[in-house]
């Protein structure tokens, strides 16, 4: 459970990383959240991550946070790809209409 | 593929492996290690610093001074340590 | 036009020296690292390979069992053979007594409850990819010299890596358009896996060209010659149980990892498993009547680096999810060798496609980024396909690996001398699907497994099969698409 939670808490700040930059920022409009606070969060969430993942034991916790922070990079990355992809073509026709 | 490039690439790193080389010795003779434990010390050393001397003796193609630096940290490293060990 | 400043002709020299160091150094790399990556599970790779030996819950190993271990050491060393002793562990719950055949360890199994024989077939399991991660299957020396130097590359590619893309690292941390124009997605799949799994590479590259056995700079001294030849005491061996609890209360530890024996003594070593820091503390005992003699243990401050070093490359100690962090990492940093690779042609083509050079170069590309996974798998194929009581059937797995790698390398060099890569990568990628799919179906038809942790096991190989089997269909298609 706690490993899912550092790998959520990653992929948000991942997420709000790259709400930031402003190719992004200009396809979600308006933004759910004020720019500033995002600018916060990207370094806020994966510091949260860190201490949840020190608790136990520091020496495997930094090897599980870096680790699992890479993925959720990943999967983020992919995501956000498909997102993209989807943001791009907004009107596709659904597959019975295309027929 | 251009070969003089090649032939730069080939002075940086021989350049960059003797200077980290040298210091390295140097370094791990002052300390008390035993040989096992040198040894790894001077691998350690050597393996940390030689791509990043290659890296700057290579960046240094247009800019001398990154290769003048490298000869002169080689020099001096094998001229200390033949003095000093 | 203007002249560059100091800081973009550095960076313009920094492209050349990563593409070209990059890409002869990247060819032997992605098989380092493929290879790694596959040994992080080498002893649950040898568990698939030898699915006659169930693998129950760990029980506390016996007297009795430890006592029937005891007896095969002795018959191997009147045999002249030298052997120890693999304590069973939570990842490989069995006893082994191993011997080195050359290139690997191997030997039989027993269940550390009852000290039954656990007779599995003769292969050397996860141990090829672990030899052939450092030694590139080509001695200890040459090998290890080889991966040295492929290590030392590969920083210097790494540092230059970093100050070409040192501005975009920040903004385009998590950037990836696999649906833009090809070079753009490979580019960015190489960016993103290169930026993600930095901390890993560097630490995993680093700590992995110090801990040569062979190092490139200083010469290590080796441990005092061994005895000479002669005749090793072949007397009973004290019981080893005891042995086993006095060490875990001398060296304070819950687990130990094997015993070694030479003529004189006896040498049970902490395991692997207990901590960050791969120390191989042991504690030797005497080889006639058992009692202790003395501790050997390796925890000054200078030890304490290279321990660490050992420790984050070997990664023994890990839980399952860091193991499995390990593999993935491992898994990105080949895909990151393998984009690199892609896009070094890919960005030459054009103008470079009809040389020789390119042909040939490509072709080791096919050879290294499809041949190479390919021959894996026709390994594992090799494994289930060669019967049981077949002599010599370890060494007739390893023939099947490389004699597919020398086909498959033979057909991409010939197919990209003769200017149809695109078919060679097809051929390949197509094969390497259909050997993908085909694994789960064989070993479902030919094997049976006896334990629920066997089947566990099995089902794991065959869904990694299955992820490398639609990769590689997925590319073929692709590539299909658009050579038509």
């Amino acid at each position: 459970m706690i490993f899912i939670l550092i790998f959520l808490l990653w992929f948000t700040g991942f997420l709000a990383h790259e709400i930031v930059q402003p190719r992004t920022r200009k396809l979600i409009a308006p933004s759910p959240l004020p720019i500033t606070t995002l600018r916060y969060v990207r370094f806020l969430l994966p510091g949260a991550a860190l201490l949840l993942s020190l608790h136990t034991d520091w020496q495997t916790g930094v090897m599980i946070w870096l680790g699992l922070g890479a993925c959720a990079g990943i999967v983020c990355a992919l995501s956000l790809a498909l997102w993209r992809q989807n943001a791009a073509q907004p009107d596709r026709p659904a597959p019975s209409e295309a027929k | 593929m251009p070969w003089h490039r090649v032939l730069w690439l080939l002075c940086a790193g021989c350049l960059a492996w003797s200077a980290a080389l040298s210091w390295a010795d140097l370094l791990t003779a002052a300390s008390r290690l035993n040989p096992a434990q040198g040894a790894m010390a001077i691998t350690a050393f050597a393996t940390a610093f030689i791509p990043a001397l290659i890296v700057i003796g290579y960046g240094a193609r247009m800019h001398k001074w990154g290769l003048w630096f490298l000869v002169l940290l080689s020099i001096s490293g094998i001229v200390i340590k033949n003095l000093a060990l | 036009m203007t002249k560059p400043g100091i800081r973009e002709t550095f960076r313009l020299h920094m492209g050349w020296l990563h593409s070209w160091v990059g890409f002869i150094a990247g060819l032997v790399l992605a098989c380092i690292f493929l290879t790694g990556t596959l040994t992080v599970f080498d002893q649950e790779i040898t568990q698939w390979m030898q699915p006659e030996v169930p693998l129950s819950p760990l029980h506390h190993i016996t007297p009795e069992a430890l006592q029937t271990a005891a007896d095969t050491v002795l018959q191997n060393q009147k045999q002249g053979r030298a052997v120890f002793i693999n304590l069973p562990s939570a990842r490989d719950p069995v006893l082994r007594v191993l011997h080195y055949n050359g290139t690997a360890f191997t030997g039989p199994a027993y269940d550390p409850a009852t000290g039954l024989l656990l007779k599995g077939r003769d292969t050397e399991g996860g141990q090829f990819f672990y030899n052939f991660h450092y030694t590139l299957h080509s001695g200890r020396i040459v090998g290890g010299i080889l991966t040295g130097l492929a290590g030392l590359f590969l920083l210097v590619t790494l540092l230059s890596g970093l100050i070409i893309h040192l501005r975009s690292i920040w903004p385009d941390m998590v950037l990836f358009r696999p649906f833009g124009p090809r070079p753009r997605a490979w580019l960015d799949a190489h960016l993103l896996t290169g930026v993600l799994f930095l901390p890993f590479l560097l630490v995993i590259t680093y700590t992995g060209t110090i801990i040569q056995p062979y190092s490139l700079f200083a010469q290590k001294p080796r441990p005092a010659a061994a005895t000479p030849a002669r005749h090793i005491e072949t007397t009973a061996l004290p019981p080893l149980f005891p042995l086993i609890e006095e060490t875990k209360k001398r060296l304070n530890t819950q687990e130990c990892g094997f015993i070694l024996f030479t003529p004189e003594d006896i040498r049970i070593s902490r395991s692997d498993y207990s901590s960050l820091f791969l120390t191989r503390d042991q504690a030797i005992f005497d080889r006639n009547d058992g009692h202790f003699l003395r501790i050997i243990t390796h925890d000054s401050t200078a030890d304490r680096p290279f321990q660490l070093a050992r420790g984050l490359h070997h990664a023994r100690f890990s839980i399952s999810v860091l193991s499995w962090l390990y593999f993935l990492s491992g898994l990105s940093c080949t895909i990151l060798i393998i984009s690199g690779l892609v896009l070094f042609l890919i960005k030459r083509r054009r103008i470079s496609g009809h040389m020789t050079v390119y042909k040939l170069a490509e072709g080791f590309c096919i050879l290294t980024v499809a041949g190479l996974p390919i021959s894996a798998l026709a390994f594992l194929w090799a494994n289930r396909l060669i019967p049981v009581s077949f002599p010599g059937r370890a060494e007739a797995e390893v023939s099947v690996f490389f004699a597919t790698w020398t086909l498959s390398a033979t057909q991409a060099i010939c197919f990209s001398l003769a200017r149809r890569p695109f078919a060679a990568w097809t051929m390949q990628l197509i094969t390497l699907a259909a050997l993908g799919v085909g694994l789960p179906i064989a070993d479902a038809l030919m094997v049976p497994h006896p334990t629920p942790r066997n089947i566990a096991l099995s089902c794991t190989v065959d869904i990694w099969c299955l992820i490398t089997a639609t990769a590689a269909a997925v590319a073929a298609m692709r590539l299909i698409k658009k050579t038509s």
